[in-house]
C-alpha cells in the first residue's frame, strides 16, 4: 500500500472547486505520487477536457504508440463536481487513441468523477504497463496497485460486481474494462457505473495495454465552493429553467430517443451502413414505442434532475433489462444495420457492454460486414459460415458478439472500419473522419455535421458541435454560414466539457449560466468574452497535438460516401456534402493557415506560443 | 406528526438530496457526512434511500446506554446531546432503515434532525420520491403504486 502525501485543504486556496493535486501512477515502476497542478492551469483550461489537453501534449510525445508503456490515460474532473451545479458529473479521460492514431479524449457521467474529487484528487494520471492483470485502489490517501488476475476476462458486469463485493462496500465507484479491451479491440471503451461508458476512442484498449483492469475510488473529503449561498440560489433557479424548458423535459421522459423520429423525418439517419437516410421500420425503435413496450425505469447520473437514463427490458426470452440504448446505439446498431427489432437492438447493447465496447463503432462496423457480403467482398465463410445479412436479428447479434470476442472475421471488424476497410482493399465503404467511426447524423442531409465530423480533433464525433438543430431550423444543404456556426458550438461545447457538464444541460441552460456556476465555485469570475478565447485555447491545444503528430488538411476530411455518393432515398436524396469551401472559411474563422495549422498570431494571442 | 417517508421505486439515483443534506448541515459538500444516503445497486437497477424514518419506539434512543439520543415529542425528530454520546455506535446497529452514519471528525453519529421540519432533501428531490408528510397519509402512495401494478 502506498500512502501518498499532503492533506489538502480547499479553504487555503484562493481558487475553490478544485484541489490542485493530480494523481500519478506509473504501472511499470509501481511508483505513485501527487503532483501538484498550479491554479494557472485551471485558469487557462478549467478542466476535464481542456485540462486533459494541455497535459495529454506535455506527457506523450509525437508518435508515441498508443499501446506502448509511454502512452498517458489522464482522467480528469471539473471544478464544479463535488458541489450542488447540476449536470455536472462527467469524468473525462484524454489518451492517445489506437483508433485515430492522434489525441483522444472521451467523457462518461455517472458517479465516479465526484468520488474523485471526495478523494481529494482533481485527475488520475496512468502512465506505464503493468506486468500482469492489476487494480488500481484509491481509499483517499491510501492507493495500492493490486493483482487483478482473477478479474481478467470477465465482463464488465462481473467486474462491477466483483469489486463492490470484494471490498464489502456497495458505495464504492469505480470504471473497468470488459474483454474487448483487454483484446485491444480499437473502440473498446471503459465502463463506469455498470451501464455508462468513456464510449469513443478506444480508452478501454489503452487500458488494456497497460493491464489495467479497472480503477475503484472512495473518498471522505468535503468540496467548498466560494459562494454556497449564491451557489444554492442559483442551482434551484435552475432546476425551475430545466422544468420550464420544453426540451428538456421531453429529454426526461424519453430520454435521447426522441431524435429517432426528428432526424429519421429529415432523412438523415444512419440507414444500412450510411447509403439510406431514411428507415422504414424506424418506428419500431423511436421513443414512443420504446415507452410503451420496453421502458421500464428512469436512471439519472448524479445532480441531474433530468435523468435521461432509460431502462429497457426486452418483452421475449431471455428478458435482458438494460440502461439504453440510447439514440445513438439506436441509430448505429439500429438502423444502421437494418435492425428494426426492438428486443434485438436491447440485446446487442447488451453485447457491446458486456463486453465493453462502444455501441457506434460497432454498429458502424457490424453495417459496413453487412454491406461487404451483401457485395460479395467478404463471404459467409469468414463469418464462420454465418450469413449475415442487413436487418436479420440472428445473424446479426452473432456478428456483434464475434467483434466482442475477436473470432472468425470479428478480429479484423475489431481494429476498426478504417484498418479493415484498408485491408479488404474497400476504403470507399468505410464510414470514418480521421479513423473513428462516424455516428448518428449523416452529414449529406445537415452538412454542417459533415465540418463537425472533419475538425473535431477525435475524429467523427457529434458532440463537439452539435449543428443540427439549428441546421433543422434553417437551410440544412446548404454550406453558407455553417463555418460560424461550427466555430460557435465548438468553443462553447469545449467550454461544457472543461466544467464537465453533460451537453444536455443546454436544454436550460445557457453559456451565462455554466459560468455563474464556474463563478460561483470557484470565486474567478470569467465573463463571456474570457470564455470564447478560453474555448478557443482548449481547441487550439488540441489542434497542436494533432498538427504535432503530422495530420493536416488531407486529415480534416470525410469518407468518400460522403463526399460522393448520393443518399439513395428520403428527404435528402440526392445530396452530397461540399466539405471544402466550409472548411476554407473554418480555417480563416479559426485564425489557422490554409493547412489548418494556427498561425503563431493566434496561438500567441490565447497565450500558447510558449509550448 | 409529520414523518419523512421514501418511496424506492421513484428514486432515479441521483443524490440531489444527498448534496444538499450535507450542504445544510455543513455548507459544504461530502457524502460520508449525509444524513440521507441513496444505496445504488445498478445490477439490479435498485435505487434505495436511506433515512431517519422517525419511528414511535426510536430503537437507536433505546439502544443508547448514555441516553444521549431522545425523540423530540413535538417533531419527532433524534436529537443527540453530544455531551453524553461516547460514540459507540450501537445506534448505528440498532437503525432498521440503515439511516445513521458516524463522523469521523466529532467521533459521534449523524442523524436526520428534519431541517427544522423543512427537510432539504423533500424539498429538492425532483422524483417525488421523498415526502414529508403526516404519518396517518404515509401508507397512500404506497396503496396508489400497488393499484397501479395491477
Amino acid at each position: 500500500m502506498r500512502t501518498v502525501e499532503g492533506k489538502a485543504k480547499m479553504a487555503d486556496k484562493s481558487l475553490f472547486g478544485v484541489w490542485g493535486r493530480l494523481l500519478r501512477v506509473d504501472l511499470s515502476s509501481g511508483e505513485i505520487g501527487v503532483d501538484s497542478l498550479d491554479e494557472s492551469l485551471f485558469k487557462q483550461f478549467l478542466g476535464g477536457r481542456g485540462l486533459g489537453a494541455r497535459l495529454l501534449y506535455q506527457e506523450v510525445p509525437a508518435r508515441t504508440d498508443p499501446f506502448g508503456q509511454d502512452n498517458a490515460l489522464i482522467f480528469l474532473t471539473g471544478p464544479l463536481e463535488g458541489t450542488l451545479a447540476p449536470l455536472s458529473n462527467k469524468t473525462t479521460v484524454t489518451f492517445k487513441s489506437p483508433l485515430t492514431m492522434t489525441y483522444s479524449e472521451s467523457c462518461c457521467g455517472g458517479h465516479f468523477a465526484n468520488e474523485i474529487k471526495f478523494a481529494g484528487y482533481d485527475g488520475i494520471l496512468i502512465r506505464g504497463q503493468a506486468q500482469s492483470p492489476v487494480m488500481l485502489w484509491i481509499d483517499g490517501d491510501q492507493v495500492r496497485i493490486r493483482p487483478a488476475d482473477h478479474l481478467w476476462g470477465k465482463s464488465t458486469f462481473e467486474t462491477f460486481t466483483a469489486i463492490r463485493n470484494e471490498a464489502g462496500d456497495p458505495f464504492i465507484e469505480s470504471v473497468v474494462i470488459g474483454p474487448a479491451g483487454e483484446k485491444l479491440n480499437r473502440f473498446g471503451n471503459i465502463m463506469s457505473d455498470y451501464h455508462r461508458d468513456f464510449g469513443r476512442g478506444g480508452g478501454g484498449a489503452v487500458m488494456g495495454s497497460k493491464n489495467l483492469k479497472a480503477i475503484a475510488i472512495r473518498g471522505n473529503r468535503g468540496v467548498e465552493v466560494a459562494d454556497p449561498e449564491g451557489l444554492k440560489a442559483k442551482v434551484l433557479a435552475l432546476y425551475e429553467q430545466f422544468q420550464k424548458t420544453d426540451r428538456a423535459q421531453v429529454r426526461r421522459r424519453y430520454g435521447t430517443a426522441d431524435m429517432v423520429d426528428f432526424i429519421n423525418g429529415l432523412g438523415f439517419l444512419a440507414v444500412h451502413n450510411f447509403r439510406d437516410g431514411q428507415f422504414d421500420q424506424a418506428g419500431n425503435l423511436n421513443c414512443s414505442t420504446i415507452e410503451k413496450e420496453a421502458l421500464v425505469a428512469h436512471s439519472s447520473c448524479l445532480g441531474c434532475p433530468i435523468r435521461c437514463g432509460k431502462i429497457l427490458k426486452q418483452r421475449s426470452a431471455p428478458f435482458l433489462a438494460i440502461e439504453g440504448p440510447e439514440f445513438e446505439s439506436i441509430a448505429l446498431l439500429g438502423s444502421n444495420c437494418g435492425i428494426g427489432d426492438l428486443d434485438a437492438l436491447i440485446q446487442a447493447t447488451e453485447i457491446c457492454d458486456r463486453y465493453g465496447m462502444d455501441t457506434i463503432s460497432s454498429g458502424n462496423v457490424v453495417g459496413f460486414a453487412m454491406e461487404c457480403l451483401e457485395e460479395g467482398i467478404l463471404k459467409p465463410d469468414d463469418f464462420g459460415g454465418l450469413n449475415l445479412k442487413f436487418g436479420d436479428p440472428e445473424s446479426y447479434l452473432q456478428a456483434v458478439e464475434m467483434v466482442g470476442q475477436r473470432r472468425h472475421i470479428g478480429d479484423l471488424l475489431a481494429e476498426g472500419v478504417r484498418l479493415a476497410a484498408d485491408k479488404l482493399g474497400v476504403p470507399e465503404k468505410a464510414v470514418h473522419a480521421k479513423g473513428m467511426e462516424i455516428p448518428a447524423y449523416d452529414p449529406r442531409g445537415c452538412v454542417g455535421m459533415g465540418l463537425t465530423y472533419a475538425t473535431a480533433a477525435r475524429g467523427g464525433c457529434h458532440t463537439k458541435s452539435p449543428t443540427m438543430g439549428a441546421e433543422a431550423l434553417g437551410d440544412r444543404f446548404t454550406t453558407e454560414g455553417k463555418a460560424v456556426l461550427v466555430r460557435g458550438l465548438q468553443w462553447q461545447q469545449a467550454i461544457m466539457d472543461s466544467l464537465t457538464m453533460c451537453m444536455t444541460s443546454r436544454f436550460g441552460m445557457h453559456l451565462k449560466d455554466h459560468l455563474a456556476l464556474w463563478n460561483l465555485v470557484t470565486g474567478y469570475p470569467i465573463d463571456e468574452a474570457e470564455a470564447e478565447k478560453t474555448g478557443l485555447r482548449i481547441l487550439n491545444m488540441e489542434r497542436l497535438f494533432n498538427c504535432r503528430e503530422g495530420l493536416s488538411r488531407a486529415d480534416d476530411t470525410l469518407p468518400h460516401r460522403f463526399l460522393k455518393e448520393e443518399i439513395r432515398r428520403g428527404p435528402s436524396q440526392g445530396h452530397v456534402v461540399e466539405l471544402e469551401p466550409m472548411l476554407t472559411e473554418y480555417y480563416q474563422l479559426m485564425g489557422w493557415d490554409q493547412e489548418g495549422r494556427p498561425t503563431e498570431e493566434t496561438l500567441s494571442s490565447l497565450g500558447l506560443d510558449t509550448l | 406528526m409529520k414523518v419523512l417517508s421514501a418511496i424506492p421505486e421513484k428514486c432515479s439515483g441521483c443524490r440531489i438530496c444527498e448534496f444538499w443534506c450535507v450542504m445544510e448541515h455543513h455548507n459544504l459538500v461530502n457524502p460520508v457526512k449525509a444524513r440521507i444516503r441513496i444505496l445504488r445497486q445498478p445490477e439490479e437497477f435498485r435505487n434505495t434511500p436511506m433515512v431517519c424514518h422517525q419511528c414511535q419506539a426510536s430503537p437507536c434512543v433505546r439502544v443508547c446506554p448514555e441516553e444521549a439520543l431522545s425523540r423530540d415529542e413535538k417533531t419527532g425528530a433524534i436529537r443527540l446531546d453530544a455531551e453524553q454520546c461516547t460514540g459507540c455506535r450501537l445506534c448505528l446497529n440498532a437503525c432498521p432503515h440503515g439511516a445513521i452514519a458516524y463522523d469521523q471528525e466529532s467521533g459521534q453519529p449523524i442523524i436526520c434532525d428534519l431541517c427544522g421540519e423543512n427537510p432539504a432533501c423533500v424539498r429538492v428531490c425532483p422524483e417525488g420520491a421523498l415526502q414529508y408528510i403526516g404519518s396517518e397519509f404515509v401508507d397512500r402512495s404506497r396503496k396508489m403504486q400497488l393499484a397501479e401494478k395491477r
